[in-house]
């Protein structure tokens, strides 16, 4: 099996075989991230697909100084935030409001899946879906989301206080334990 | 659970979770790669192509014309069947052999002035001698021979007893008609103004048929110089007219008068005829001579209705115009290292080319044939942006929560206040860079007239003046360096004090308002042929730039 470092140097090339042995080390991951995303499967293919093309196109960019994986996977990220853009935009403004403890048992938790967190996250209206995902999951800063949705800071605060909301109400039907 | 809680947890049973995508995915990732692999080269291609087809233009030697006229082959078929011609049937077998050495003579001729004098000179010379063999029955001392097979059908001993042969006789005359009539319907087609005299050439032609057999020398006499009066009248006529457009339709109407002249000479001995072939031949190569390469005869020798374009008279022409295009900036390592490749990937995702535009004003001169050539001066600037993340420093605002207070009722007050404060970070950023340049283009081209458009084809070089650079790009040793700076460090300068030489072909197409002025759209491709970057520097930078050129045109 090829290196990651061989990989890289044969992409820049343009060799056709590197190219298709980053795909599989990577698609598998990339795919669960832009299903996060999308709206549905199509739309996480579409993401998929001209994440890798951007990929491909820009290797010869990457410089190194990260993990090769978190380079691909902002670009997905970005793909992916693009995607959103091209569609309706989010523009609610809501107040602050602070998520209450969960009512959930810990325990319930343990009990998910990584398949049935993803159906979930998939059911998310798709700003909330956006936020969850930058904040809670990729790391992102409030601030960071704001200008990458062109949302305000508020919205991205408040967004994500209902999908966490959401999600926890998901996972309480699923499981028929709100307290 | 709290939030921060939840949002581990999710992540850790999220972490690595991998689900496997479609293949067709892969099918389109790779037909999509290939395909903008192929863009990239048809971009190419189509520029190569451009410049190969306008340089195979000028530089394609004359096409050969013996394909328009497959009588030919008749002609030597009827001069092998009929040894035994009479001398009104050697006369004209001449004629029709005239034709077809001048047609063998017109293909390999260059299409200068000179050269086209000079081959004149030389056919009119063998016309002569053909004439004086013909007359006399054998070839006069002193002259050079021409072909064998012309000899033995002209020097034929034969006399006016064999001139009613049933079998050479209709056959010639059949044949040489059909050429006749062949040369003269071209020759019609070529030139609407040549429609009087062609009329009389074939009146002529057929009065000359008719008279074969008659055995009436004196009226046959009497009509040919009626129609050589008819003829010299219509050629002068022809000759006041062109003369006022063209010095080389003078000369070669010497020529011409030369030929009927000496006709004139032989018509007294009842050899008519050869004054029209002659003058005939003359009017197609005087229009060739004029117009010189004709794109449609050159790519369609056997098509004989080429369309005719625009009276090619000698033309002076304004432009002024104005153009937006795009910028193509290819970086490449001028260095191999570790160090700049990663400077590379540094300047290839913060710099996006994008417009150019510009204006200009262009002077034309366009002679009689169509070839023009154009020169001017042009203003254009080129636009670059660039998006790049200050890793350095950010501003920003928080909310700082600065005490709790509680009043006597025990009642809480959270005391906000908002603050700027500076923290490392990265911060992404915008500007965009401009560059001015003053260039002369200088081109030459090809037009195709029309009444009320014409196309032109053009292909030349463009000397760059002025280059000047605004703004700023990421420098090799990780900083921002300040463009247009007068005195760079050696190997700082990312770009050249001036651009140098570039290639640029168009394709114009201009629409008459009025004699005088038109309207043109004309893209232009421009190629930089060296570098903009210097020699010294860590990268090789290329460009090329993809316009449309709109103006106005006045012509005088």
């Amino acid at each position: 099996m090829l290196s990651e470092e061989k990989i890289i140097s044969g992409c820049i090339e343009g060799q056709g075989d590197c190219q298709k042995a980053l795909y599989d080390l990577y698609s598998g991951k990339m795919f669960a991230l832009c299903i996060r995303y999308a709206k549905h499967k199509a739309e996480a293919e579409d993401i998929l697909q001209e994440g890798f093309i951007k990929v491909f196109d820009k290797i010869d960019t990457f410089r190194g100084d990260g993990s090769f994986e978190g380079w691909i996977r902002r670009i997905m990220i970005h793909t992916a935030i693009k995607y959103y853009h091209k569609a309706s935009r989010q523009n609610e403004s809501l107040g602050w409001e602070t998520l209450p403890d969960s009512p959930l048992r810990p325990e319930v938790y343990g009990q998910l899946d990584a398949d049935q967190i993803m159906e979930m996250i998939q059911e998310l209206p798709k700003g909330y879906r956006l936020v969850f995902n930058l904040y809670s999951l990729e790391g992102y800063k409030h601030k960071e989301i704001a200008d990458m949705l062109d949302i305000g800071e508020s919205t991205s605060r408040s967004q994500l206080t209902k999908a966490r909301a959401m999600l926890q109400e998901m996972i309480g039907k699923m499981y028929s334990l709100v307290l | 659970m709290n939030s921060k809680d939840f949002d581990q947890l999710l992540r850790k049973k999220l972490n690595g979770h991998s689900v496997t995508p479609d293949p067709k995915v892969w099918d389109a990732i790779q037909h999509q790669v290939q395909s903008s692999g192929r863009r990239h080269y048809l971009w190419w291609g189509a520029f190569a192509v451009l410049i190969l087809g306008a340089a195979a233009y000028f530089l394609w030697p004359k096409a050969s014309e013996t394909a328009t006229y497959p009588e030919n082959t008749s002609t030597s078929e009827v001069l092998k069947e009929s040894p035994q011609a009479t001398p009104n049937t050697k006369n004209m077998t001449a004629s029709a052999q005239l034709i077809e050495e001048s047609r063998t003579t017109t293909s390999q001729l260059a299409p200068s002035k000179s050269n086209a004098l000079a081959a004149l000179a030389e056919e009119e010379n063998e016309v002569q001698k053909e004439r004086y063999a013909a007359s006399k029955g054998s070839q006069p001392p002193g002259l050079s021979t021409s072909s064998p097979k012309r000899q033995s059908s002209l020097a034929s001993p034969q006399g006016d007893d064999e001139r009613d042969s049933p079998t050479g006789n209709t056959l010639a005359t059949v044949d040489h008609k059909s050429i006749k009539e062949k040369a003269i319907e071209n020759t019609q087609k070529k030139s609407s103004s040549n429609n009087q005299l062609l009329s009389g050439a074939t009146e002529n032609s057929e009065y000359s048929s008719a008279s074969i057999g008659s055995g009436s020398k004196s009226k046959m006499q009497k009509l040919n110089t009626q129609e050589q009066e008819q003829d010299n009248n219509l050629l002068r006529e022809e000759n006041e007219r062109r003369a006022a457009t063209s010095p080389l339709w003078n000369a070669l109407s010497e020529e011409a008068s030369a030929v009927a002249a000496s006709d004139e000479l032989y018509s007294n001995q009842g050899f008519k005829g050869f004054q029209k072939e002659a003058f005939l031949k003359l009017e197609r190569r005087q229009k060739e001579a004029l117009q010189g390469h004709d794109l449609c005869d050159m790519l369609f020798p056997s098509l004989e209705d080429c369309p005719e374009f625009g009276d090619r008279r000698r033309r002076y022409q304004v432009d002024a115009y104005t153009q937006t295009g795009v910028l193509f900036s290819h970086l490449t390592n001028n260095f191999s290292s570790e160090e700049i490749s990663t400077y590379l990937g540094q300047r290839r995702s913060t710099e996006t080319p994008l417009w150019h535009i510009g204006f200009g004003v262009r002077l034309s001169t366009q002679w009689t044939n169509g070839i023009s050539m154009r020169g001017g001066l042009q203003i254009s600037q080129s636009k670059i942006r660039v998006d790049y993340v200050d890793e350095t420093q950010r501003q920003t605002t928080v909310n700082v929560s600065i005490d709790t207070l509680i009043d006597d009722q025990g009642n809480t007050t959270v005391v906000w206040d908002t603050i700027s404060i500076i923290e490392t970070g990265v911060e992404d950023r915008r500007h965009y860079n401009t560059f001015t340049q003053i260039d002369i283009p200088l081109t030459v081209g090809y037009t195709f007239l029309g009444p009320r458009y014409d196309v032109e084809i053009n292909g030349g070089v463009m000397f760059n003046l002025l280059f000047q650079r605004d703004g700023s790009v990421f420098g090799a040793e990780d900083n921002f360096y300040a463009l247009g700076a007068s005195n760079p460090p050696a190997g700082q300068q990312p770009y050249d004090q001036k651009l140098g030489l570039s290639i640029i072909g168009s394709v114009a197409l201009n629409y008459h308002m009025s004699q005088q002025f038109s309207l043109f759209v004309e893209p232009q491709l421009r190629y930089f042929l060296d570098p903009v970057s210097p020699g010294d520097y860590a990268l090789h930078e290329s460009w090329f730039i993809g316009s449309l050129m709109v103006g106005g045109r006045y012509s005088f």
